[in-house]
């Protein structure tokens, strides 16, 4: 398959502000929110990304949208670089192509548009087809994500968080897109709405032949919509490969002790240990040397606090960035 | 247990009945809206009222009616015997107070103790929850602890008075996946190391299957399902517990199609007539919208809300 979405070394800094104590104890002034994260999404798959909080999941994100601009890297839409030297006109052309759901239903929604007007704007902004053309897109899209007609004028409170996700993804589909971002599309529903939400988005992604980059922290999810995973610790990528070899062959420690603390619903598969990994994430104002997951990996060697791993292909098609990844844990 | 609003009347808890038997880790799962925590705040004499109300029923505690007592009396119970842990770790401590006096106020209180004492065994509770440098931290404010080490504080607070029963509202849902199982296990070990039984609430399946031997299934201000754990999660008997296990994804199998439930949950000023469940039921007859199914007991302290179960 081809690539449809490539991101090559790329890095967003921010700088943060520091009190006068802190200039004069030289304490580093950059977050290095996402630190050289190469990927790539082919055509009509579903690429997870799986972090904890502040692992610079959703900064990437952002970046791909072009809501932010990068340090340094490149992200590559269709053979073009968006961030580079790129017409006003073609960049208006990728915005239409790349579109998003965020994870707070409720939160994007313009609390004083119809729902018809919301999924009705991106035409509008984009002055695709006329007013009947708008029309029409507008219900084929609300029928698709199973919203009825009666539903048009309603105001986005009237409707359940399940309804407002439709909404919000009946909004990212009016553009007919290549590829829509989902950033934690179904953390915030509750337990019985959200295989709705997820087969949804599964049956959309067939009939649209669309192609998704998923976020989610929630390990379970990302097993059951994605194709390709990519594990996120401190900005950076640890481990990338095919989903079943990433949740059967996980070759990271920290990939390996995410898999081990997930809840699983079957009282016959307790975790009967806790967790060996120590501490909890370092600041990423202060990320470690070497290896930036030593300070909490149960395995480090010397080495590991003094030579950053790159992420290496191990077997075929599966990158980990790991010293000990031949050696058996 | 009722709730009187401007809008109406919300049914929040409807006749629900539970036993929760002392060293048994007993599970609350439910979505938004089911009542979980309701029945957590009523248990500890919680709840506002106004608007809150309770109408009828009994929650017998140690042969106590909890309902019964004053609130001075129920004061005296409430964090010496029944402690709480609540979900949000951040709003449930008091910003400008050191974490060691929080812990160590319950103590002062119910135990009577010199406040220096207290503060002593304070760092002990720390330390056993398993926080690093535990006397020192103790001197520090709320702020300076990540989430995980601050529910650990919870913990510890609601332990100082060494209670019987901890009722735990979603503990883990403000945690990242390492620091959730951390938390798990100490809860599971509080049966084995303080004799205490836990009672945990959740919307999350995989937790109640990691941490408790009996559970309760709710939806909508009704108990769905009771029972063990194994026939909850191996043999379930209610329509909604078999849907929500059947739509769950699993981090450790490859799925090639979740089940769902449709629809949505209900608005609980207009619930739907006769069980609460039968809107979006795929089994549902006529007349389960007509009569509400009582709950059909098969064994002791296990039952099924449904009238499938009348029959079996």
């Amino acid at each position: 398959m081809e690539t449809l979405l490539e991101v090559e070394k790329l890095c967003k800094y921010f700088q943060v502000k520091r009190t006068l104590g802190e200039m004069t104890k030289n304490t580093p002034r950059t977050v290095k929110a996402v630190d050289c994260v190469s990927f790539r999404v082919r055509r009509g798959e579903t690429l997870g990304l799986v972090g904890e909080s502040g692992c610079g999941k959703t900064t990437t994100t952002k970046l791909i949208l072009g809501l932010l601009k990068p340090t340094s890297g490149r992200v590559i839409f269709e053979g073009q670089d968006i961030h580079g030297n790129i017409m006003q006109s073609t960049l208006k052309h990728v915005h239409r192509e790349i579109q998003a759901v965020f994870q707070d239903p409720a939160g994007s929604l313009d609390p004083r548009m119809t729902i018809g007007e919301i999924v009705r704007e991106p035409l509008d902004i984009h002055k695709t087809g006329d007013t009947s053309f708008r029309d029409d897109t507008v219900r084929q899209m609300l029928e698709a994500v199973g919203l009825t007609a009666e539903q048009y004028n309603r105001y986005p409170h009237e409707l359940s968080g399940g309804q407002q996700q439709r909404v919000a993804v009946a909004r990212a589909l009016t553009l007919h897109p290549k590829i829509v971002i989902l950033d934690e599309p179904v953390s915030a529903l509750d337990m019985s709405v959200r295989s709705q939400i997820l087969n949804l988005l599964k049956d959309l992604q067939a009939k649209f032949d669309l192609t998704y980059l998923f976020v989610a922290h929630d390990l379970s999810v990302v097993r059951y919509m994605c194709d390709d995973v990519a594990v996120m610790y401190l900005g950076q990528i640890v481990e990338y490969c095919p989903t079943q070899d990433l949740y059967e062959h996980p070759i990271h420690p920290y990939t390996k002790a995410l898999l081990e603390a997930v809840p699983i619903p079957d009282p016959s598969k307790r975790i009967t240990r806790p967790s060996n990994l120590r501490g909890s994430m370092p600041s990423p104002i202060n990320i470690p040397t070497g290896c930036r997951f030593h300070t909490r990996c149960p395995y480090a060697v010397e080495k590991c606090e003094k030579v950053e791993p790159e992420l290496r292909e191990l077997s075929k098609g599966h990158f980990a960035s790991c010293h000990l990844a031949e050696t058996p844990l | 247990m009722r709730f009187y609003l401007g809008a109406g009347v919300v049914n929040a808890v409807e006749h629900l009945s539970f036993n929760v038997k002392r060293g048994v880790n007993f599970g609350i799962v439910g979505e938004s809206g089911s009542g979980k925590t309701v029945t957590a705040l009523t248990i500890m004499g919680l709840l506002a009222r106004p608007p809150g109300r309770v109408d009828s029923g009994t929650i017998s505690y140690d042969g106590i009616d909890l309902l019964k007592l004053k609130n001075e009396e129920m004061r005296r119970i409430r964090g010496k015997r029944i402690a709480m842990v609540y979900q949000d770790p951040m709003t449930s401590l008091n910003p400008v107070l050191r974490v060691g006096f929080q812990i160590a106020e319950a103590l002062i209180v119910h135990e009577r103790i010199a406040r220096h004492q207290a503060e002593v065994r304070a760092v002990e509770l720390m330390e056993s929850m398993g926080i690093p440098e535990a006397a020192k931290r103790a001197k520090e404010y709320p702020h300076q602890f990540s989430g995980g080490m601050r529910q650990r504080i919870m913990i510890a607070m609601a332990l100082a008075t060494n209670p019987d029963l901890l009722i735990a509202d979603e503990p883990t849902t403000a945690l990242d996946v390492i620091t959730q199982s951390q938390i798990l296990s100490l809860l599971r070990d509080l049966e084995k190391k303080h004799g205490m039984t836990v009672v945990l609430i959740t919307h999350d399946l995989g937790i109640v299957a990691q941490v408790c031997e009996e559970a309760l299934v709710m939806y909508a201000g009704h108990g769905m399902e009771c029972g063990s754990i194994q026939d909850i999660f191996s043999k379930p008997k209610h329509p909604y517990t078999i849907g929500l296990l059947e739509s769950t994804t699993r981090a450790d199998r490859q799925i090639e199609r979740l089940m769902s439930i449709p629809g949505t949950i209900p608005d609980l000023i207009n619930p739907p007539s006769g069980c609460r469940f039968q809107p979006r039921c795929p089994v549902a007859q006529s007349r389960c919208s007509k009569e509400e199914p009582p709950a059909f007991s098969h064994g002791s302290d296990c039952y099924s809300k449904c009238w499938q179960s009348e029959s079996a």
